[in-house]
């Protein structure tokens, strides 16, 4: 099964960082969708459907935060697994965006391994 | 706050993001406040929090070149764009500030700024990050060196 993803942060950089990280992993992705903040996420999950979300937390317009908070609130959307990939570490960030139903914290620094596993956790795919 | 401490944290922090995600291996790491000559890119921003502060990073034009190509994946460093190299030190200032303020404090919310990059000329002025910061840590790696700067300010 190929998976579509979608990866949420202000940083072009970053994106293609995570792009890439995907791209020499062993997952089959068929699409990254690629939104520099959670407002423009939510527009294109109008007309996308994605397997898998990995957002940010800092961002400008709607940070990850709220993205969460719209998410939770749309019966369709809150089913979708979110991965926060994020430079805050913070014990209370940690809790508040798994508490908003984000299944899994990858904080950066991170190796591409660590990034890897950690999807495939999240969409249940067994490694190897 | 121990400055020991912080100093370690600041090494360790900035070596373990160049390793993992930028893929350089610094050949030495000291806290030499010297720095780097030459073309130069610089990244800063601020961070809210108790305490409050700055945090600066300066690289030599080449280091910052291919630590841009090993993190966007490109096979040729000198195709990139000084927007692009900008980017990514704006994440690396962005990824070493914000590793270095969890493993201080943990339980402490620090909220950061967006980085900013500049790119400064040879013999041009650079921006001085660490004249009021005790905290700096120079790492040298093939091309050049990169120095980090941290300050906080006293809470309010």
């Amino acid at each position: 099964m190929a998976f579509q993803v979608m990866i949420v942060d202000d940083s072009p950089a970053m994106q293609a960082f995570i792009v890439r990280v995907i791209e020499i992993s062993r997952l089959e992705v068929k699409k990254c969708l690629q939104a520099s903040n959670g407002q423009e996420a939510l527009e294109m999950l109008r007309h996308e459907q994605v397997d898998i979300i990995l957002t940010d937390v800092n961002m400008p317009t709607m940070n990850g935060e709220e993205f969460l908070r719209h998410l939770d609130q749309d019966e369709l959307l809150k089913t979708i697994p979110v991965l926060v990939v994020s430079t805050d570490g913070s014990e209370h960030r940690v809790a508040l965006m798994l508490s908003l139903r984000a299944k899994g914290y990858l904080k950066k620094p991170f190796s591409p391994e660590e990034l890897r596993e950690k999807m495939e956790e999240l969409l249940g795919v067994a490694h190897g | 706050m121990d400055k020991d401490a912080v100093l370690q944290l600041l090494s360790e922090s900035g070596r373990q993001a160049l390793e993992t995600m930028f893929f350089a291996l610094p050949d030495a790491i000291s806290s030499e406040r010297l720095r780097p000559s030459g073309e130069l890119v610089a990244g800063s921003l601020t961070f809210a929090g108790e305490p409050p502060g700055r945090f600066g990073i300066v690289l030599s034009e080449p280091v910052a070149r291919t630590i841009a190509a090993n993190f966007l994946g490109s096979d040729d460093e000198n195709a990139l764009t000084p927007d692009q190299i900008g980017d990514v030190v704006a994440e690396l200032t962005n990824i070493i500030c914000g590793s270095v303020l969890t493993d201080l404090e943990a339980k402490v919310n620090f909220d950061l700024s967006s980085p900013v990059a500049i790119h400064v000329p040879a013999g041009a002025p650079a921006p001085n990050y660490c004249e009021e910061s005790p905290l700096a840590c120079r790492f040298e790696l093939l091309g050049g060196s990169l120095l980090l700067c941290l300050a906080f300010e006293e809470a309010t």
